[in-house]
């Protein structure tokens, strides 16, 4: 059986005195595409970032490939796709060397990038469909185009995991529906196990092999098919859901507030 | 035209303005790049209560300049990177500080010294031998301490949290960033004045960004720009008899409203074509 990727006890993380998460217990084995929903405000992004080291947590333990998150032998094996409004858009770079900067950790302060690192940028953009727009400025790509150039970069440092926060948002419904076969692609080609976060509860079960929702508390973690029913997402998103299904997965969901 | 640099001292200015203008124009590109302009305000301001702390204690204002202004970019850095605070918050309140310090001390050592209005001011005659000596030992290494973490600086400011979780030293890089740009600033002080050094750490990227859209082009454009800046700017300064600071950085000026026009009118034509 395969090894755990990601494996996470008893984990708590806060931030400016507030709880964001609690009793998270998680295991992400090898070659899983896990799909992470769950409401906005749920901690999402938080275990992303716990999970690469940007946080701290509180208590409990996380192992990534069997070590501490920020030990410097996980460097470049985490890919990591954040929420668009972390890139600065209007900055005068083209699509390739956004990819290359992927590179960079592992060249070194001092060292230019090497043949063989522009070599490895190149294969990437063209793995993701973008070598056509290589000296495009990234602010001159559309939404979907851009998404694909960080997903390269994220590429770029060969890694194992992969991770993507709300990757589809502002990209519209057929792009959505090519990036994630794109990311099925990938995801064999460079043998990954993806984290993806969103909080389309209607789309994600489709596209993944696990789904995890998160709220505060991680509730349910389990095949894509068997996870949501009514009962579930009303735990999770705290507000009464109706599930119109469609085959095996609801395809749409309705709730109201009453709280 | 050239004779002007024949004189000592113009020589000495032309040869400080040039590294100056260079280390300046470096800077600037981050500065405009990461968005702030006012990171420069808040260390050459810093920069004032050492030099004036420098002239109660008879010790050398420029170390002293340099210890404050050093002490304020870190503190900026530490803020923005651990507290709740924006960076512009924390810029004001350790500028205005070290402004009321410095002009505490100066109260306090009971004379306004004519030197003092150098460093507010800038001045070229005030460029000695020795600070050209320290200038020529000082901004190399500036210099090569920044190119060797260039593409690192361009990756955090582009997208800092990729950066940093992609195992950058995004913190290290950061604050010898700071470091290296308080340094420069007490170096350009002399010649620039305090008041307005800032603007040699924003124009030259600032006009350069008007005509390029890739960030190495952006940087030889803005080294191009600010020594053309200070060669001119020194030569009016010189023939007019106008404060040297002032007249580069009006220069400077006129170069990003020349480009801000040209830009404006070529978008215009486009826009109907």
């Amino acid at each position: 059986m395969s090894r755990a990727v990601v494996e996470i006890r008893d984990l708590r993380v806060s931030s400016n005195q507030e709880c964001i998460l609690e009793d998270i217990n998680l295991q992400i084995l090898e070659g899983t595409f896990l799909g992470l929903i769950g409401p906005n405000g749920g901690g999402k992004t938080t275990l992303l970032r716990t999970i690469l080291g940007l946080v701290r947590p509180d208590q409990g333990e996380i192992r990534v490939f069997g070590f501490p998150p920020n030990d410097r032998r996980n460097r470049g094996r985490i890919g990591y796709l954040p929420q668009r409004a972390y890139a600065d858009l209007s900055f005068p770079v083209s699509a390739f060397d956004v990819v290359l900067m992927g590179r960079y950790a592992h060249i070194g302060i001092w060292h230019r990038p090497s043949a063989e690192d522009r070599r490895l940028a190149m294969d990437r953009l063209e793995a993701v469909g973008m070598t056509h727009l290589r000296d495009r400025p990234i602010g001159y790509l559309s939404g979907g185009e851009q998404q694909r150039v960080f997903i390269a970069r994220a590429l770029a440092s060969e890694p194992q995991l992969l991770l993507l926060d709300e990757p589809t948002s502002g990209v519209d419904t057929t792009a959505q529906q090519s990036f994630y076969q794109l990311l099925g692609r990938l995801k064999e080609e460079y043998a990954l196990t993806i984290v993806l976060v969103s909080h389309d509860i209607g789309v994600v079960p489709y596209h993944t092999d696990e789904v995890a929702c998160l709220n505060h508390k991680l509730h349910l973690h389990g095949k894509s098919p068997d996870v949501l029913d009514a009962e579930t997402l009303g735990k999770v998103y705290g507000c009464e859901v109706e599930l119109l299904v469609h085959g095996k997965i609801p395809h749409r969901v309705i709730g109201e507030h009453y709280d | 035209m050239i004779d002007v640099f024949r004189l000592g001292f113009m020589q000495r200015a032309l040869a400080a303005g040039l590294l100056i203008a260079v280390l300046c124009a470096l800077f600037s590109v981050f500065v405009v790049l990461r968005r702030f302009s006012f990171i420069g305000v808040g260390i050459s301001h810093s920069a004032f209560g050492g030099v004036a702390l420098g002239y109660l204690l008879g010790l050398d204002p420029s170390l002293m300049a340099v210890l404050f202004a050093a002490v304020v970019a870190l503190l900026i850095g530490l803020v923005k990177r651990r507290g709740r605070l924006h960076e512009d918050t924390a810029i004001g309140i350790f500028f205005s500080l070290t402004m009321a310090l410095g002009i505490l001390f100066i109260g306090l050592s009971g004379h306004y010294n004519v030197d003092l209005f150098g460093y507010l001011f800038g001045n070229i005659l005030a460029v000695t031998r020795a600070d050209l000596i320290t200038m020529a030992v000082v901004a190399p290494v500036i210099f090569i301490l920044i190119l060797s973490v260039f593409k690192e600086l361009m990756f955090l400011s582009f997208d800092e949290e990729v950066a940093q979780a992609s195992g950058v030293a995004v913190g290290p890089v950061y604050y010898l960033f700071l470091l290296a740009m308080a340094v420069t600033i007490v170096i350009a002080i002399k010649l620039i004045g305090i008041i307005l050094v800032s603007a040699m750490m924003v124009l030259p990227a600032a006009t350069a960004r008007q005509m390029v859209d890739r960030y190495r082009q952006l940087v030889w454009w803005s080294v191009a720009l600010a020594v053309a800046a200070t060669v001119a700017g020194l030569m009016l300064s010189y023939y007019l008899d106008l404060a040297s600071g002032a007249t580069i950085v009006l220069v400077a000026g006129v170069f990003f409203f020349a480009t801000f026009i040209y830009r404006s009118l070529r978008a215009g034509t486009t826009a109907e074509a």
